[in-house]
């Protein structure tokens, strides 16, 4: 477990059903069977060192509870509270994570979410309870990331999945990153101002005001983020830009034909503008026809099809996972975060949660541990668990 | 390191272009605009100034370290614009270590006449932190051991304070909210009633409301420090007794010294005292003024740092300029409704308008004459050692979770 962890809950600093309303949670660490890919001594050992020696960033999750019982998600969301797993954090071997807070899910005041007010609310009281502990470091520089290592603790980082709430206000991107957000996808599955989401049957591209929110971004040192744009919009995206981008949570179509994976030409544009692809682990995304239940395998099919496609300088992992159900959540919020048109396609089987890249922890861990199974070289272990997303961190911040 | 900052050349929005990405405005100079003064000493007094500004921590407990533009008739537009430029030079001229900004408060008026709107104190506190983290001189004050650290480092470390809290509505919830934006001061009302509590301006005082002791409760759990400066007597006495914490009056004054609703009568400033409060010294145009000085300056400022020193105790005693690089007195007419500028001064004596305060015309200025003064009229090492800084950092230790 992380020595900087010192077995603070969220939220502690107030009196729970009296303050706020509580529910009971999921369990952070072994909520189903976990799953560890087995290993040989020697390999174990060289998994520790990996650890030990790298920045292991991951640049897409989620990581918060959920409710035990997820038919009461609704309520918890709307109660405006999510609370972050410090202790499933703890046992990750994780040094940096790209929080990207309720996104779809952030319905606090509205029935189709995205409101500015909610996802402000959403960012101020999830940093607030930051603010009441120190194994989670408030990220809002490269800094912090070398200062969460050398502490073991974990740099975290606000990203928001989609710039539906700027809506028509370009300063609002200087605000949301003021207020910490360092990283913001163009679109979610759903189009808006800017552009086209994944889900539309016709792709609008990038909008002449989704062209002036990138050169914001690129002015501000806001990180910029396609996954869940339409193909065509993330293709200008990336054209616009000044800075590279990424795609922080996706597969590979080739592998499995649904909108919610990329094209071959678009992740090719990414990795060519220098920008860095992570790979996708929510439930029935990276499914492959040799893997169609969705497992570690079928994950890392993706990975290394696009390290193929696109060179191992322009790989990470993006594992989306978060402490909970994630597969009741889907069904809870089809209709809001699009499910049925990111999935349509190819019929797969249905899995209960992914083996092996379970939550934001079991992830961490497998992802090493698999590399080192299938005999990757340090150097390019290095790369995709974190030198990719610092290399390009470093043109894009500030 | 308290006098040498490391400023690095930046400038408010200059990771933007001008007058493409927002609209730029002719500012005066930060310091300069007017003539400056300081006070007089003799050289053994010059020498121990440099040391004290050297060794101690200095805080402001509430300035605007802002600019506003030189034609004022700009000022609504300037506001509307919502990017409030921060004077980074002129805050490497002064001697300050901590500033508590008190960000765009009665003139936050970007989307709406009255102004204290939710989103638009929103936009302001994103606007000024996302300018702020373009820069390396001044840091984000989220703790006290930033405030050391500051010091230690050439910087200075800016604390974002909320004057009133008018735009918590009836949500409790956003002062969580604000706290986790770096919010690390809230004021209970601005000189007009809110759902918490009565503002100075009203005839009748109501007290803490049922919302109001409630957010008092959630302060304390938070840890946000809790100002009632421009909060009515009653209901600044029932904060007092609510709290479980010291709280601040950042910038007034003693009523016993001049007659004014923004000045606190002695019993509220004994009662912020006895409960491990401070209070800091305000200079705001027109605001600490004295019988004896009716022409505000820094004498009839520092009539009153004495009068309330003498009164509650050398413990309980700092200062909150309440200053801007700007022409101050040309925006409390221009935003002088906004302000309740006028129920402030009701039932006051006949004064002098003055053009400027002497003395203490901009943060710089008024960081600098305060430990002039200090030294002049003779306090000791200790002495000022808290009401510089130490007396605040005591009750922020306290405070600050």
């Amino acid at each position: 477990m992380k020595k900087g962890y010192k077995g603070y809950k969220s939220y502690q600093y107030l009196e729970k059903d009296k303050d706020y309303k509580g529910f009971e949670l999921a369990k952070e660490i072994d909520r189903v069977e976990p799953y560890l890919i087995p290993l040989t001594p020697e390999d174990e050992k060289r998994v520790e060192n990996i650890i030990k020696n790298n920045i292991i960033i991951s640049l897409h999750d989620h990581p918060v509870t959920t409710p035990a019982n997820i038919n009461e998600l609704l309520d918890y969301e709307r109660e405006g509270r999510e609370c972050t797993a410090y202790e499933g954090l703890a046992h990750s071997c994780l040094d940096v994570v790209f929080d990207n807070m309720m996104d779809g899910t952030c319905i606090i005041g509205s029935k189709a979410g995205w409101k500015w007010n909610d996802v402000i609310h959403d960012m101020g009281i999830r940093s607030c309870d930051i603010a009441h502990q120190d194994f989670l470091i408030r990220g809002s520089n490269l800094d912090d990331i070398y200062k969460a290592k050398r502490e073991d603790k974990i740099a975290w980082f606000i990203s928001l999945e989609s710039a539906t709430m700027i809506e028509n206000e370009l300063d609002r991107i200087d605000i949301l990153y003021g207020l910490g957000a360092r990283m913001m996808g163009i679109t979610y599955s759903e189009s808006n101002c800017l552009g086209s989401g994944l889900k539309e049957k016709n792709d609008g591209g990038l909008t002449a005001f989704g062209r002036k929110a990138v050169e914001r971004m690129n002015k501000v040192g806001m990180a910029i983020d396609v996954s869940h744009s339409g193909d065509k919009t993330a293709i200008d995206t990336i054209n616009v830009s000044s800075k590279p981008i990424f795609i922080t949570h996706i597969g590979a179509r080739a592998l499995w034909n649904m909108k919610r994976l990329k094209p071959d030409d678009v992740l090719k544009a990414c990795a060519y503008k220098g920008g860095v692809i992570g790979i996708e682990a929510a439930p029935h995304t990276t499914i492959t026809k040799n893997h169609p239940s969705h497992d570690i395998e079928s994950f890392m099919e993706h990975f290394e099809y696009i390290k193929d496609l696109v060179g191992i300088d322009h790989v990470a992992f993006g594992p989306d996972a978060l402490y909970g159900d994630h597969v009741g959540l889907h069904n809870l919020f089809s209709s809001n975060m699009s499910i049925a048109e990111n999935t349509s396609g190819e019929s797969f089987h249905k899995v209960e949660y992914v083996k092996g890249i379970e939550n934001p922890t079991e992830a961490s861990h497998n992802i090493v541990r698999w590399l080192v199974k299938h005999g990757y070289s340090e150097e390019d272990i290095a790369k995709v668990l974190g030198k990719n997303i610092i290399r390009v961190l470093k043109e894009v911040w500030y | 390191m308290g006098l040498y900052k490391k400023y690095d050349g930046y400038v408010a929005y200059q990771y933007l272009e001008k007058d493409k990405d927002y609209k730029g405005f002719k500012y005066p100079k930060g310091v300069g605009r007017v003539k400056e003064y300081y006070i007089p000493l003799n050289e053994e007094q010059e020498k121990r100034v440099q040391e004290i500004a050297q060794k101690y921590i200095v805080i402001s407990l509430h300035d605007h370290p802002v600019l506003f533009p030189e034609d004022l008739s700009q000022l609504p537009e300037y506001i509307r614009e919502g990017r409030q430029s921060a004077d980074y030079e002129a805050l490497s001229k002064s001697y300050l270590d901590v500033v508590f900004d008190n960000m765009m408060d009665g003139v936050c008026t970007i989307s709406s006449k009255s102004g204290w709107k939710w989103n638009d104190v929103l936009h302001d506190l994103g606007m000024r932190l996302c300018d702020l983290a373009h820069q390396s001189m001044v840091i984000r004050c989220e703790k006290v051991d930033d405030m050391i650290r500051a010091h230690k480092e050439g910087k200075i470390a800016l604390v974002p304070v909320i004057e009133g809290a008018a735009m918590l509505e009836n949500e409790v919830d956003r002062v969580d909210i604000l706290y986790g934006f770096g919010v690390r001061m809230m004021g209970i009302t601005y000189s007009e009633s809110n759902s918490l509590g009565s503002g100075l301006k009203e005839k009748n005082d109501g007290g803490l409301t049922a919302l109001g002791y409630k957010v008092v409760e959630r302060m304390n759990k938070v840890g946000m420090a809790i100002d009632c400066s421009h909060v009515g007597d009653k209901t600044t006495m029932d904060v007092i007794n609510a709290s479980t914490k010291p709280i601040f009056l950042s910038h007034c004054g003693a009523r016993s010294l001049w007659n004014s609703r923004r000045l606190k009568p002695d019993d509220v400033l004994k009662a912020c005292a006895d409960k491990g409060g401070v209070i800091g010294i305000e200079a705001a145009p027109h605001t600490t003024l004295t019988v004896n000085n009716t022409n505000h300056s820094i004498e009839s400022f520092m009539e009153h740092f004495e009068y309330i020193k003498d009164l509650v105790g050398i413990d309980h005693v700092a200062f909150g300029p309440d200053t801007l690089y700007g022409d101050h007195v040309g925006l409390h007419h221009a935003f002088a409704a906004n302000l309740s500028i006028k129920s402030a001064h009701e039932g006051s004596a006949e004064f002098e308008e003055v053009e400027y305060v002497k003395g203490l015309e901009n943060p710089t200025e008024a960081s600098i004459n305060i430990v002039r003064w200090l030294v002049k009229h003779n306090y000791s090492d200790q002495d000022i050692e808290k009401v510089l800084g130490g007396n605040i950092i005591r009750a922020l230790n306290e405070i600050w979770v």
